[in-house]
């Protein structure tokens, strides 16, 4: 036998044992048919059968309960739409039920107060405070640009400045976007 | 029928999470044994295998099922484990300890259990084949380990390598050849 089949008869061998299971019909029966007369074969084949043996034989093994100390280790995941399904209902109930003190208290303090007219009033209530706030921001923003404009306006060198400035953080703020589209997405292959 | 790894998949993500442990234990013994073979300690290879296992739950559902389950997880496994090498620094020697009795014992265990000789036998097998597998060059070492100890399909080991079929095939052959003659000793009749 020469060297090369020699080889091939190692490697169906070795693939046979490896439970792979991709020997071919034709080449299994070939292989038994030179084993049932090669001894040197058959010697080859029980030492791969022992080495494969005292490979599948050094193993650790898992601590107990390894599974449920996994799952307890378990954070809420982003796709879980069991916990994320959950997370708007508390805030929603709080409102509600402070809604719900408000228009009670508002109707027992004012007893001869229909009901509709307090959580009318309420809503008015709320209507008043969204636009005081809104008035005080847009008074805010009035009073910051009267002041640049005011400081701008009073030298050549202060308009250089401020268009110095501008352009900086358009640069930044531009520099960021392109960070960001070019960050490449992970995807599970380049985990870890 | 068990269902697939992709079809637990599919159902933990529309909302059975509790079947994530059973994927879990699927693969507990596959995945601490493969990282026991890089990182050469039991608890550690614990420690990561659970890090490995939520690492992999929180990106489930970036999961491609054009792969395997396996190989994506025994991929992210092997990052993991590098990364603990890197930081650890962690030298990997060989430990090769040559047999001064140049016995070939039989190493099959008697019916009320091994002998204290058998035991100290076992162990010395144990110490000789994580020596002789780490005496294999590099990726004949991680093959073995990827089919022995993680036992993936040699189609899964094709794919997560990115290498063809027949090279699979014909590298776990050379390195059991390695292996073998390292291990003669114990493999005698």
């Amino acid at each position: 036998m020469n060297t090369a089949e020699h080889t091939t008869l190692l490697e169906w061998l070795d693939l046979d044992l490896d439970h792979a299971k991709s020997l071919a019909p034709n080449d299994r029966a070939a292989l038994e048919a030179r084993l049932a007369n090669d001894a040197e074969l058959r010697a080859e084949r029980r030492s791969l059968e022992a080495l494969h043996s005292m490979l599948d034989a050094d193993r650790v093994d898992v601590r107990e309960g390894f599974a449920e100390q996994v799952m307890e280790s378990l954070p809420a995941a982003a796709w879980d739409r069991s916990a994320r399904s959950t997370a708007w209902r508390l805030p929603l109930a709080m409102m509600l039920g402070l809604t719900l003190v408000s228009v009670m208290l508002l109707g027992g303090a004012s007893a001869d107060g229909p009901i509709v007219g307090t959580s009318l009033a309420v809503l008015d209530f709320l209507q008043t405070t969204t636009l005081a706030g809104s008035g005080i921001l847009v008074a805010a923003w009035r009073g910051a640009g009267f002041g640049l404009e005011t400081w701008v306006a009073t030298s050549g060198l202060n308009l250089m400045a401020f268009a110095t400035l501008v352009v900086c953080l358009n640069l930044l703020f531009f520099s960021l976007l392109r960070r960001r589209a070019k960050a490449p997405a992970a995807t599970p292959s380049s985990e870890g | 029928m068990q269902p697939s790894d992709e079809e637990m998949i599919v159902s933990i993500l529309d909302g059975e999470t509790d079947l994530y442990a059973e994927l879990v234990r699927r693969y507990q013994g596959r995945l601490v044994n493969y990282l026991y073979r890089i990182l050469r300690n039991e608890e550690d290879s614990h420690d990561l295998a659970q890090d490995v296992f939520i690492k992999i739950y929180g990106a489930l559902d970036r999961f491609d099922p054009k792969y395997r389950f396996s190989t994506w997880l025994f991929r992210v496994a092997q990052n993991a484990a590098i990364d603990v090498l890197r930081k650890r620094r962690l030298k990997l020697v060989s430990m090769h300890r040559d047999d001064a009795d140049g016995e070939a014992g039989d190493w099959e265990f008697a019916g009320d259990g091994p002998t204290p000789y058998q035991d100290a036998r076992n162990i010395e097998r144990g110490v000789a084949i994580r020596a002789a597998i780490d005496d294999l060059p590099g990726e004949y070492r991680e093959l073995i380990s990827l089919r022995h100890y993680a036992e993936l399909s040699y189609d899964d080991i094709a794919q997560m390598k990115d290498m063809p079929l027949g090279t699979v095939k014909n590298k776990l052959f050379r390195g059991r050849q390695m292996l073998k003659e390292r291990l003669a000793e114990f493999l005698t009749d």
